[in-house]
């Protein structure tokens, strides 16, 4: 086959398949058929945080899933009961901590799980809008309170952390108060409905044993157990610093 | 087009352009294991103040696990004026148990021009250094972040320091003698029951010692933790119903029955039913600030 021949039967084809893709043009007269869908963005990077009914949603999860990944499904098995499951995308990348505006979420799924009875879920996220915070307590006029700063072993103020409270002194299981995250004076203040003695550290994460790379700090006199902030009933404590340091 | 071609696409233009590219820590890792000895250099320099926070992280993360080819790199970076690279290095050699790393902490330790000595001490209680017991006593009169992590250093090596603890107690200023005193306590030594009897009579380690004696568990000390039941300092009374039920000793039944009751302070008051408790083997209730009878906490679970 000579060259000019081949290049004749390209323009051939290259006419024909242009003929295939063009569309019918509309009949003016035809009758519209309205035509909805919604584009979905797989929920990569997202977790899924699995409660027990009743917990609080705000609060370390059952179990988390994820991050997943780019097609955004998730397997798991649970025993047999009730539970909650938030999907949560954050745009920090955290796997935990409040979802801000313009993070994903969905709202809260409840399922019940029996036995040998498969579930398929298909969570909807959504993507949060407005960030309004309050101070805790502040809307119930909680006047106990514990203030002070949080620093690094520099005497640096630490931007960043929040300081969870604990009433008993294992600090274990989840916190019983928590404050909203310092700003770049370090500072932070805990309302409390009641006085009494509580226990504090400060971390930049939230759930879980302090991992390796995080920020954390525990207020104590370098004792095995840490040591109680007694706070009187309507009493605003203030100076309560607490040195963090990266877990190692 | 895909994310990754466009990416792959600008890093292309970047590179025809003469602008050098940062590796990332996961490159240097794979450039490591390739054989690449100038990766670990640069690998161990990405956990300096040079590079962001999180960089940081992951640049110490991924050096716990590498298999080797960084021990000098590390142990150079243990010297660094940068504060932050230094901190970060002796936290590594200490995790990777490297011998000559409680060396290093204690020269750290004793740097008074490096702001982050407490990461020594830290790095000498992981490593269990029983021959550190002296750099960590001395530590004790730094105050902040350093002394308290010298003595969680001293409670890690355990009975091992309790000797030189109670040989350095009485030369210790108050601050330290405090930490030393609490330290014996956490230990939990009945050769320290005696200091810490002689401890109470400091107003500045009066607390503590009370405290360290419940600790220590030796019934002994139940008549003088008792005669503290009537000290004006709350924090003394506190520690002292505190121990008295750790020692489960019968002749302070009555005083803590009263001081559940009638204790001006709460934080006694609710000290004083844990201990009732303990002793008597049934839940005690104690009047809160409004004088309704509570259940403290279940601290003993």
């Amino acid at each position: 086959m000579n060259h000019r021949m081949v290049c004749g039967l390209l323009a051939l084809a290259a006419l024909v398949l242009a003929g295939c893709g063009r569309e019918p043009a509309p009949s003016p007269d035809a009758a519209l058929v309205r035509v909805a869908g919604a584009v979905v963005r797989p929920a990569d990077g997202v977790v899924v945080d699995v409660y027990r009914q009743g917990a609080d949603l705000r609060g370390p999860p059952y179990t988390q899933l994820g991050p997943l990944g780019a097609d955004a499904g998730f397997s798991m098995e649970l025993p047999p009961g009730r539970y909650v499951l938030v999907a949560r995308g954050r745009a920090s990348g955290e796997r935990t901590g409040p979802v801000r505006d313009g993070d994903l979420k969905t709202d809260p799924v409840p399922i019940t799980v029996e036995a040998g009875k498969p579930l398929d879920l298909r969570l909807l996220a959504y993507v949060k809008r407005g960030n309004a915070k309050q101070p805790l307590g502040a809307d119930v006029g909680w006047t106990t309170a514990i203030r002070g700063r949080v620093l690094d072993v520099e005497g640096r103020p630490v931007e960043g952390v929040r300081v969870h409270v604990y009433d008993h002194i294992q600090m274990s299981e989840r916190p019983k108060y928590v404050s909203a995250k310092t700003g770049p004076d370090g500072r932070y203040e805990v309302q409390l409905p009641e006085g009494g003695t509580y226990y504090l550290c400060a971390r930049d994460q939230y759930g879980g044993p302090p991992r390796v790379g995080e920020l954390y700090g525990r207020y104590d006199q370098g004792t095995v157990d840490p040591s109680g902030v007694i706070v009187g009933d309507g009493q605003a404590l203030e100076g309560v610093e607490i040195t963090v340091h990266k877990v190692w | 087009m895909s994310r990754s071609w466009v990416v792959g696409v600008l890093l292309a233009g970047l590179a025809a352009c003469g602008v050098p590219r940062t590796a990332t820590v996961p490159e240097l890792v794979g450039r490591l294991e390739a054989g690449d000895a100038a990766a670990a250099a640069e690998l161990v320099a990405r956990m300096g103040r040079g590079a962001p926070r999180s960089e940081r992280s992951r640049a110490y993360v991924a050096l716990l696990a590498v298999p080797d080819g960084i021990e000098q790199a590390v142990r150079n970076a243990c010297r660094s004026p940068d504060p932050v690279l230094r901190e970060h290095a002796l936290a590594l050699a200490a995790n990777r148990r490297w011998a000559w790393a409680a060396g290093e902490a204690t020269v750290a330790l004793g740097d008074p021009e490096f702001p982050r000595r407490y990461v020594g001490a830290w790095a000498l209680g992981e490593l269990g250094a029983a021959g550190a017991a002296d750099a960590l006593l001395d530590a004790l009169e730094s105050g902040g972040e350093t002394a308290r992590e010298a003595a969680r250093a001293l409670v890690k090596l355990g009975p091992a320091a309790v000797p030189r603890v109670l040989e350095r107690l009485p030369t210790l200023g108050d601050d330290a003698r405090g930490y030393a005193v609490r330290v014996l306590g956490d230990t939990g030594a009945p050769s320290a029951v005696p200091a810490l009897l002689a401890a109470l009579e400091n107003p500045a380690t009066r607390a503590d010692a009370a405290w360290a004696l419940g600790r220590c568990g030796d019934r002994a000390a139940g008549p003088a933790l008792v005669r503290l039941l009537g000290d004006p300092d709350r924090n003394v009374r506190m520690q002292a119903v505190r121990a008295l039920g750790l020692l489960e000793t019968a002749v302070a039944e009555q005083s803590l029955d009263r001081l559940r009751r009638q204790d001006p302070e709460r934080a006694v008051r609710e000290w004083a039913a844990r201990s009732l408790a303990i002793l008597r083997g049934t839940p005690q209730t104690y009047p809160d600030d409004r004088g309704v009878p509570v259940l403290p906490d279940a601290l003993y679970r």
